[in-house]
């Protein structure tokens, strides 16, 4: 599977894409790339600092900078990834406390005091970027005539 | 220099211990809000990442207690933040004392390490 993530792409529409099962295990197969490009580097390291006037240093170097290159580019993506959970989790709880707040029949006070302080959570901007005000009132709205019936 | 790292995303904070530790920094860790703030307000860092994002006492409320108690300038912090966060609420954080970045969420090293060395 390819796990390179394009960050200049990213799109909080691809959330829905993955499960959070499947970034869980993105982040682990990253996390064991990264450890084992943590170990290259190291041994890598070590055996630059005994070769450092061997012929093969120019070598050692260019490998080095490979390897590093490559790490790094694997830890930006577990970033992306790791990201994305947070905000799958983040909205997963959001979407309990709306639904206990139903409930618990406190209306739509209680709902849009929640939504007030949702908005100045940061991943609650990202979330009201794609959903509209209007809109928000407008489901919060149909939610009470239903509750009255 | 010494890098205090505060998010309450242990996957986060183990990898950017790891990574900026192999690139010579002195890496300290904390993934509580609270305990974070402590450490803030001593002034013993170089550079703070601070991630706006955690339960219970976010990045936000450690900003403003330490503006309260005049400690908030005794920091260097680079602040991690959701991708969405508004140019006006990106300016009014950068014009406090004591914030010298702002990247947003996913982070990327090289970003991170240019917000370090500025």
């Amino acid at each position: 599977m390819d796990l390179t993530i394009d960050k200049n792409n990213f799109k909080i529409e691809n959330y829905s894409k993955k499960s959070i099962e499947e970034l869980k295990k993105d982040q682990k197969s990253l996390e064991s790339e990264i450890d084992n490009l943590f170990d290259s580097l190291n041994e890598l390291i070590k055996n630059s600092k005994r070769s450092l006037l061997s012929k093969d240093t120019q070598q050692d170097k260019e490998f080095l900078i490979k390897i590093s290159d490559k790490l790094e580019n694997k830890i930006n993506d577990f970033f992306v990834a790791t990201y994305e959970q947070e905000v799958i989790d983040e909205l997963g709880q959001n979407r309990l406390d709306v639904e206990s707040s139903l409930r618990e029949n406190t209306g739509v006070k209680n709902l849009s005091e929640y939504f007030s302080h949702f908005r100045y959570t940061s991943k609650g901007n990202q979330l009201f970027d794609t959903i509209s005000k209007e809109e928000i009132e407008k489901r919060l709205q149909k939610v009470m005539i239903l509750k009255k019936l | 220099m010494k890098l205090l790292i505060v998010d309450d995303n242990k996957d986060i904070t183990t990898m950017l211990s790891k990574y900026l530790s192999m690139k010579g920094f002195d890496c300290t860790i904390s993934n509580d809000g609270r305990e974070g703030m402590n450490l803030m307000a001593k002034g013993l860092y170089d550079r703070v990442i601070l991630d706006m994002s955690m339960p219970d006492f976010g990045g936000m409320d450690i900003i403003n207690e330490l503006e309260k108690s005049n400690k908030l300038k005794d920091n260097k912090i680079i602040i991690f933040t959701a991708s969405s966060i508004s140019d006006d609420e990106v300016s009014d954080l950068l014009k406090k004392d004591g914030i010298i970045s702002l990247l947003r969420k996913p982070v990327q090293l090289n970003e991170l390490l240019s917000a370090i060395s500025s």
